[in-house]
């Protein structure tokens, strides 16, 4: 067995664990539209929480509040979507709501809170969207 | 016979390891409770399991077990929602491994560095979140948690005018999020607070530099007196603007183990008591 006398990194193997995990958020951050808030990055309150981000799909049968209080799935999904938009989740989204569509096509926006507090104005930025083609 | 006998309350804050470990079994217990109700088909076994082990075979709560039981349960939660947990959900495992390590090498000194260098992870980390975010630089952030109310709360109860202007912008964003955000529509605010724009961008710095102050401090002299002063304004600043009970709770044991006075072990403990009761009767955020 090794000892720790060769391994001194293995006395502080948590604290490296945490900042490889910081790592991978940063990462997921930058490549994903990971929110700041999730991932073990401790991002938490640098940026306006995700749960206030707007999913935003043209053309829906009914509205989309509708929808998540008729199916708990399409509100899981569109959390997931919230918190991060990357292709694979508003994919998944896309192809669900394909089924509530008036059309062949979904689209599927993500948009973040925009503040400008020096002129007092509240807008939205686009993080992504995605669009979809029914098969 | 002498219930409350404070020189028994001097000794539990003289063994600052038990005292820390009692405190982190109390918050362990209540966050399990508090987050039970998710993913229960993992949890229903894993729960049963662990509290047979517990009832049968934990008979102190310096036994490896308890803590590989609600490690084992906090784990379970990170694989099935690793990106919905919160931050200090990845803390909370990060000292309960620490613990598990500790109890069975008894190595003390190598725990409490441990414990030192997570603290200035979770403090420094944040801090640097803040500093590349450039909506928390410019202050826009705190602008808008102030003027929606999400931040400094109980200011409303008092202040009827504020609570109404907090109305208007809440109906704003209402209005706002029944358009298509494509026509790119703005809205104005009102502020609570006169300068409020200037009021949040210092505001912002002030954070980050105390935060990483903190971290910086901990990470030099994580006994003297000034880094718990500042730690603890820290944790009540915190406390102040956003009941975040659990990861408080988890910085305020930290705490305890970082101190070298009883006098601040005491001050951290109230602070741990006062969040997991909070928790318990749901105010704020577990």
């Amino acid at each position: 067995m090794m000892s720790k006398k060769n391994w001194p990194i293995l006395k502080y193997a948590v604290p490296i664990v945490a900042l490889m995990i910081i790592g991978v958020h940063f990462i997921l951050v930058r490549t994903s539209n990971l929110n700041k808030w999730k991932g073990g990055g401790f991002g938490m309150y640098s940026e306006v929480h995700y749960y206030f981000n707007e999913v935003y799909i043209n053309n829906l049968t009914e509205p989309l509040d509708s929808l998540i209080a008729d199916d708990k799935n399409i509100g899981n999904l569109m959390m997931d979507v919230k918190r991060m938009p990357n292709k694979m989740n508003l994919k998944k989204m896309a192809t669900v709501m394909s089924n509530y569509v008036t059309n062949d096509t979904v689209t599927i926006e993500v948009w973040k809170p925009l503040i400008d507090s020096k002129n007092s104005k509240y807008s939205r930025e686009l993080i992504n969207k995605y669009q979809f083609i029914k098969p | 016979m002498n219930v409350l006998n404070w020189k028994s309350t001097k000794e539990v804050l003289a063994d600052k390891n038990y005292l820390a470990l009692k405190l982190l079994l109390i918050f362990i217990t209540v966050y399990l409770i508090s987050t039970g109700m998710d993913h229960k088909r993992v949890k229903l076994p894993l729960l049963c399991i662990g509290l047979f082990l517990i009832v049968f075979f934990v008979k102190n709560l310096r036994q490896p077990l308890l803590w590989y039981i609600f490690l084992t349960i906090l784990i379970s939660d990170l694989i099935c929602d690793y990106f919905v947990r919160a931050n200090h959900h990845f803390l909370l495992i990060y000292i309960t491994i620490l613990v598990i390590i500790f109890l069975h090498n008894g190595q003390y000194e190598d725990f409490i560095t441990n414990i030192k260098l997570l603290a200035v992870i979770v403090l420094l980390f944040s801090g640097i979140q803040k500093l590349v975010s450039p909506q928390f630089v410019s202050g826009d952030f705190y602008y808008y948690m102030i003027n929606t109310g999400s931040f400094f709360k109980p200011l409303l109860y008092f202040n009827p005018e504020m609570k109404q202007i907090v109305a208007h912008n809440h109906a704003q964003i209402s209005e706002l999020a029944l358009l298509d955000p494509n026509t790119s529509k703005i809205v104005t605010f009102q502020n609570v607070l006169p300068n409020l724009a200037i009021i949040s961008h210092i505001f912002a710095w002030f954070t980050i530099i105390i935060e990483m102050g903190t971290a910086i401090l901990i990470f030099l002299k994580p006994k003297h007196l000034v880094t718990h002063a500042l730690f603890i304004s820290l944790i009540l600043g915190i406390f102040l603007t956003r009941l975040e009970n659990g990861f408080l709770t988890l910085l305020a044991i930290s705490g305890i183990w970082l101190s070298e006075h009883t006098r601040i072990r005491a001050i951290y403990s109230v602070l741990a008591i006062v969040f997991i009761t909070l928790i318990i009767i749901n105010i704020g955020f577990y």
